[in-house]
């Protein structure tokens, strides 16, 4: 081998190195140009903060999984977010139509799916549907919110004992750049509160009313369902119990034997019972046959898929209000 | 470990305590009726039962109070007595019906009832807790059986398979209500043990037969008891029948405890305090012991329900909750005074020794 042909080897060689060289280094300059275009986008998301922490959420979602399935699911669903996942909801477990049975199913059509038991969170399944953007109650995200963080975006709202719904709304309204809508929603419940204020106003000025819980161990009244909320939100004059609930914001809690003298101020009841055998047994319960708003027949029944929610459930709970209004 | 004494009471003596147990009975279960979360002079009461008071009062005293008073003294003496046959049949001072299987077994049932079927009220589950106690005693029996290769299952294998067979039946309740909750808001109610609204006072109209059985059974079977405390071998040379005595007292222990929890649900602890309270009037002798067992469940149970109504008012505590709480340092107390009693009478019964020689170690 000639020293000049072996000579040419070597400049040949070193020539792709170095060709091999600029071209790993264009491509990584390429890459980290990209990686810097990312992070643009990523600081072009929304920011807002919620009541664990700031959060930032890309401009675009693209699938948005609740972990709690109540107040989460009715707003990711009304402002039409592209729900992928939520708890899933037992069959037969309340008598009555969830609320958000429609929504839901809509969100079914379009591929959303149960992806765990409600309070058995499994965090694997959720990085599974690969969300975009987290929602849910912080009371469930706050003892797993480094690992739900580094799957998504989280955005923890409230409960109603914490915020309103409306508060959440509009949280979840900004985050996710939907707050014409979440606005309109406020706006379409407010009117329809208006409506149902003006149309019973009599009724609602002079008749006393409860929302109550009630089984064999007993009745009960809280200040904060939502079905609570939308009674005071139309000006619903509250029977003795339902004044002390909302005077102290805490629920008051009676036995059997106190059914009848703690709600017999009551002009009309919305009777929250979850089961078949439960109602059947309320109603063949003497102590509530003499109820004077029973023997009226002011009553209507709802369950406890009324005690949380969103604006959709808000609406179903109005739609109930004015049913034990019309009553009269 | 005998867990009685050769000592047997006076007749005299177990007659003036059964009528001083039953008085107070008596005593307390009128209490049960006059006070309650919503207050009504004795002459209201009173006319609740002449049809002379008003319907509320009518509603109250014979709806609920006179039903929630009958269960607990039914259910308290069924579950107490239903105790002190497991202790009896485990020589096992800490043995109570949870033990063998019987309320793992009707929890199991219960809980397919109410998730597979729909079930809501004790008259719906009341056959469920049934079958499921039997089916859990059985398997105890079995296993406990098979463990000692012998047809009568001794103590510490009944108890062996008992915590085995109650932890297996238990992992499957706790999945079943693990997946569904809906199930687990009916259960809890029946797990905690409840009298509120006297709900099971309808199957108590069915089971009574099968307590009354049961109490019979446990009655015949005690003098065969006081023969099995001194371990099976006596009892054997004694002429009893090992195998029979046991089956029988299988069989009254799942008709006791199923016809209880499927009223009351599943009440803890009373099955195994109050057997302990009555330990000592009767010296052991569970001739005696069966029947004042039932009088100090019922006490028990009267009680708790009596305290639950009243210290919360106008709400109540479940009696289940009630008897744990109270029932707790109360068993700790007796317990503490019965190892104290038991370390005095050893001290004194053992003859004084000098020191023994201290051996030096090398």
């Amino acid at each position: 081998m000639s020293r000049t042909s072996a000579d040419h080897r070597t400049t040949r060689l070193l020539t792709a190195l170095a060709a091999s060289a600029a071209t790993i280094a264009l491509l990584a300059g390429c890459t980290s140009g990209a990686a810097a275009d990312a992070d643009a986008a990523d600081g072009a998301g929304r920011t807002v903060d919620t009541i664990l922490d700031e959060v930032t959420v890309p401009e675009q979602i693209d699938a948005v999984v609740v972990i709690e399935g109540r107040r989460d699911l009715d707003i990711a669903l009304a402002l039409g977010l592209p729900v992928v996942g939520f708890p899933i909801e037992e069959e037969g477990a309340l008598e009555l139509e969830s609320p958000l049975a429609d929504a839901r199913a809509e969100a079914e059509a379009n591929g959303a799916t149960g992806l765990f038991i409600a309070d058995e969170i499994n965090i694997e399944a959720i990085a599974e549907a690969a969300p975009s953007l987290i929602i849910s109650r912080s009371d469930d995200v706050e003892p797993i919110f480094d690992e739900l963080s580094a799957i998504a975006p989280v955005l923890a709202i409230g409960e109603q004992d914490v915020s309103t719904w409306q508060d959440d709304l509009l949280l979840v309204g900004e985050a996710t750049g939907t707050t014409a809508t979440a606005e309109a929603l406020i706006a379409e419940y407010e009117a329809r509160v208006a409506e149902v204020s003006a149309g019973y106003a009599d009724v609602i000025a002079s008749k006393l009313v409860v929302p109550l819980g009630t089984d064999a161990e007993g009745s009960q009244v809280r200040p904060n369902r939502l079905l609570s909320t939308v009674l005071q939100d139309v000006g619903a004059q509250p029977s003795a119990a339902f004044a002390e609930s909302i005077e102290t914001g805490e629920g008051v809690e009676f036995g059997p034997e106190a059914l009848l003298d703690a709600h017999k101020d009551a002009d009309g009841i919305v009777a929250l019972v979850n089961v078949a055998d439960e109602w059947a047994a309320t109603q063949a319960n003497p102590l509530w046959t003499q109820l004077p708003a029973v023997a009226a027949g002011h009553v209507v029944r709802s369950d406890k898929s009324t005690h949380e929610g969103g604006p959709i459930t808000a609406m179903h709970a109005l739609d109930v209000v004015e049913a034990l209004y019309a009553t009269f | 470990m005998p867990t009685t004494s050769t000592r047997t009471p006076s007749a005299r003596r177990v007659l003036v305590v059964g009528v001083l147990a039953l008085l107070a009975v008596l005593i307390v279960a009128t209490l049960s009726i006059l006070v309650g979360t919503r207050q009504f002079d004795p002459a209201t009461v009173l006319g609740a039962f002449t049809g002379t008071a008003g319907e509320e009062a009518h509603a109250i005293i014979l709806g609920q109070r006179v039903p929630r008073t009958i269960l607990g003294i039914v259910g308290g003496a069924a579950l107490a007595v239903g105790g002190a046959l497991v202790q009896a049949h485990t020589r096992n001072p800490l043995a109570d019906p949870g033990l063998l299987g019987v309320t793992a077994g009707s929890a199991l049932a219960v809980v397919l009832a109410i998730s597979l079927l729909g079930v809501s009220t004790p008259a719906g589950y009341l056959w469920f807790a049934f079958a499921g106690a039997l089916m859990g005693t059985v398997l105890v029996a079995v296993f406990g059986s098979a463990a000692t290769r012998r047809r009568d299952a001794g103590p510490a294998s009944l108890v062996l398979a008992g915590a085995a067979v109650s932890a297996l039946l238990g992992a499957v309740t706790g999945v079943i209500l693990l997946l569904d909750t809906a199930t687990l808001d009916v259960y809890r109610f029946w797990t905690v043990g409840s009298l509120a609204g006297g709900r099971g006072f309808e199957a108590l109209g069915v089971v009574w037969p099968f307590l009354v059985l049961g109490l019979l059974l446990a009655l015949v079977q005690a003098p065969a008891l006081n023969a099995l405390a001194l371990g099976d071998d006596i009892a054997r040379s004694l002429g009893r029948n090992i195998a029979g005595t046991r089956m029988l007292g299988l069989a009254a222990i799942v008709l006791l405890v199923g016809g209880a929890v499927a009223c009351i649900g599943s009440l803890g602890f009373v099955g195994l305090v109050a057997p302990h309270l009555v330990r000592r009037l009767c010296r052991d002798d569970q001739r005696a012991l069966v029947p004042l067992s039932a009088a100090a469940g019922a006490l028990l149970v009267l009680v708790a329900d009596i305290v639950g109504r009243v210290v919360v008012a106008p709400n109540e505590i479940p009696v289940g909750i009630t008897l744990g709480v109270l029932g707790g340092p109360a068993f700790l107390l007796l317990v503490v005074r019965s190892a104290r009693r038991r370390s005095s009478r050893r001290r004194s019964a053992t003859p004084r020794v000098t020191a023994a020689p201290r051996v030096a170690s090398s």
